[in-house]
């Protein structure tokens, strides 16, 4: 794709409006609470889009067109059920619980109901795979933006990369959040140019569905949510609904930094709560923006092998000069969602678990602001640096991808449990952790012996959780719990607002 | 005993317990893979999805209205985040419905 003289102008536009907004709240960022938590201001809608264009990064763009491509409208399942009941969850129980307590983090929270150990453990675990991923990340972004721009990919990593720097580290969480708001308004304008100009090429949603089923028997799925227990794609229905809906989406939409950040931002708990469930409806609009893009390449353009050009191609046959330039804007907007919201929430999880915890625990707050800036830019300039080890070692962005989701069924086992049954005992949180991510690890390794599925991480996710959650279970009858005055307000439907529960809160802060 | 036979003995031993632990891999693989959902016709399994729906619908119908209006400014019908839960339900419902 070759950009003509008013793309580029959109381009810049874009990226210097982008640049001085995010520095426009660089003045709410003096303190750890201003930096890290955007000094709970953030109101619901803004909550609620800053999730859903963290979620929607430049590789699920191309990425999920292409599985659409391939394998039909059930790739939509990620965002509908793979997503919606998890949101409301999260957003009606977790959340709340998370707001009052005041943390900055999901392993603070581990840490308060269990130990220093699961604490340290999820943090660890999290940063090495986040901040690994980060530099893939920048490696497949650059590779998608330098074939649609032909710049070339070193470029493409930099100008990203300084941008998002400027205005993450000097802006914080509030800075991340309403470049964010920004950023889904221009991917929603860019892909709804592209679905109508698709239909309209097409002839409408019936040509659309006609021209599928004529292409032959082996598309006849093409249109359906909910594929057999035994079809060869990566998405049978007991894998959708034990492996995505009840283990995968949970563990990302509770268990997840980046994503729950926003929402202890929220400027009181009602907005926390309705940040998640508006992201909800945001999130079921996203299938129809880049689901169905899939689905019109198919009928106009059948029989490509690659279908991650699928949604490339569409931009270059569709789209007239201006349009394609916004288009390509919507790319770098995506990218930049993921990329900021990433390393925001590692710089949080970095500083306050690791630094405050263990490293350095009587500094003053603008110190640990000043800490939280430069771990930004250490984590940013590793990302750039690593990326080209990407093209050297093919396996590494499998093998992160595969770690992570050895820990969500763990983490998901620990949390349920620990929110919803207070006999739950710290030595169980960590067994139940360490032994539902040995158990994920071993099923991997004899993944040939124990299932015929191609892709096996929906059902390792499925297992492990539910190994996590034996281990966790039988652990706790055979140790001590905590006296209650130490879980109070840790635990679902424990009265929060009364002084004695406030005063348990500000003594578990302060251990 | 010769120790021929004991030999003969100790490998039919050995395999068996070789097919014992395959014969428990093919079983373990049966459950692991979820082959026991190949016989559950499509419409069960798309129940089973919409049910995944109402499970969390349910549980938020069985809150108090004070716990899901905490924080808010005033208690105005729309900021009832159970009726929000609601709509979300009904949308999904008629779209797995469909496909």
């Amino acid at each position: 794709m070759q950009l003509a003289g008013i793309d580029y102008f959109i381009v810049v536009l874009y990226l210097a409006g982008i640049v001085m907004l995010g520095l426009y709240f660089t003045k709410y960022s003096t303190s750890t609470n201003g930096y890290f938590l955007a000094g709970k201001i953030l109101p619901f809608w803004a909550i609620a889009m800053s999730i859903v264009a963290s979620d929607i990064g430049v590789t699920e763009f191309i990425g999920l067109s292409g599985q659409s491509y391939r394998y039909g409208i059930v790739a939509a399942n990620y965002d509908w059920i793979g997503s919606v009941p998890a949101m409301i969850l999260a957003g009606l129980v977790f959340i709340p619980y998370y707001w009052r307590n005041g943390i900055f983090t999901i392993p603070e929270y581990l840490g308060r109901r269990y130990n220093i150990y699961v604490r340290t453990i999820h943090a660890g675990v999290w940063l090495v795979i986040i901040a690994l991923g980060l530099g893939v990340t920048f490696w497949v972004a650059g590779g998608v933006l330098s074939n649609l721009a032909s710049w070339s990919v070193k470029t493409s990593i930099i100008v990203t990369a300084v941008i998002i720097g400027i205005y993450t580290t000097a802006g914080g969480l509030s800075a991340v959040v309403m470049t964010e708001v920004v950023n889904l308004s221009i991917m929603i304008i860019g892909s709804i140019a592209i679905l109508l100009l698709g239909f309209w090429e097409i002839g409408g949603w019936h040509e659309l569905t006609s021209r599928i089923a004529s292409l032959g028997p082996e598309y006849k799925n093409h249109l359906s949510l909910v594929l057999p227990a035994d079809s060869n794609t990566p998405y049978p229905w007991p894998g959708i609904l034990f492996g995505l809906t009840l283990v995968l989406a949970p563990a990302y939409y509770i268990g997840n930094q980046t994503i729950v950040q926003r929402c202890l931002g929220a400027r009181n708990e009602w907005h926390a709560k309705a940040g998640m469930i508006f992201g909800a409806f945001l999130k079921m609009t996203i299938p129809i923006l880049v689901v169905f893009p899939g689905l019109i390449a198919l009928a106009l353009y059948p029989g490509i092998e690659d279908g991650d050009v699928v949604f490339s191609k569409l931009i270059k046959e569709l789209l007239p000069p201006g349009l394609s330039g916004l288009v390509f804007v919507a790319l770098v907007a995506a990218l930049m969602s993921t990329m900021s919201s990433v390393l925001n929430s590692c710089s949080t999880i970095f500083t306050k678990d690791i630094y405050e915890k263990h490293l350095n625990k009587s500094a003053s707050d603008k110190h640990y602001v000043i800490v939280g800036r430069i771990i930004t830019v250490v984590i940013l300039i590793l990302g750039v640096i690593s990326s080209p080890l990407t093209q050297k070692f093919h396996g590494i962005y499998i093998y992160l991808q595969t770690l992570n989701s050895f820990i969500q069924g763990p983490i998901l086992a620990i949390l349920l449990l620990g929110m919803f049954w207070p006999r739950t005992t710290q030595w169980a949180g960590l067994f139940g952790l360490l032994g539902g991510i040995l158990l994920a690890a071993l099923m991997y390794i004899f993944k040939r012996s124990l299932f015929t599925i191609e892709e096996t991480f929906l059902y390792i996710a499925w297992w492990s959780f539910l190994g996590a959650m034996i281990i966790t279970w039988s652990v706790s009858l055979f140790t001590k719990p905590f006296p209650i005055e130490k879980i109070r307000g840790l635990v679902y439907r424990q009265v929060l607002y009364d002084d004695k529960v406030q005063e348990a809160i500000k003594k578990q802060i302060n251990s | 005993m010769t120790i021929k036979y004991r030999r003969l003995l100790r490998n039919r031993l050995i395999l068996r317990k070789i097919a014992f632990f395959l014969n428990n891999i093919n079983k373990t693989t049966y459950m692991l893979n979820f082959n026991w959902c190949n016989n559950v016709p499509e419409v069960w399994a798309r129940v089973f999805i919409i049910l995944a729906f109402f499970i969390p619908f349910i549980f938020a119908l069985t809150m108090k209205k004070d716990y899901i209006l905490m924080g808010a400014s005033d208690k105005r019908r729309w900021r009832d985040l159970k009726l929000w839960v609601l709509l979300l339900v009904i949308v999904q419902t008629l779209i797995y419905a469909y496909f």
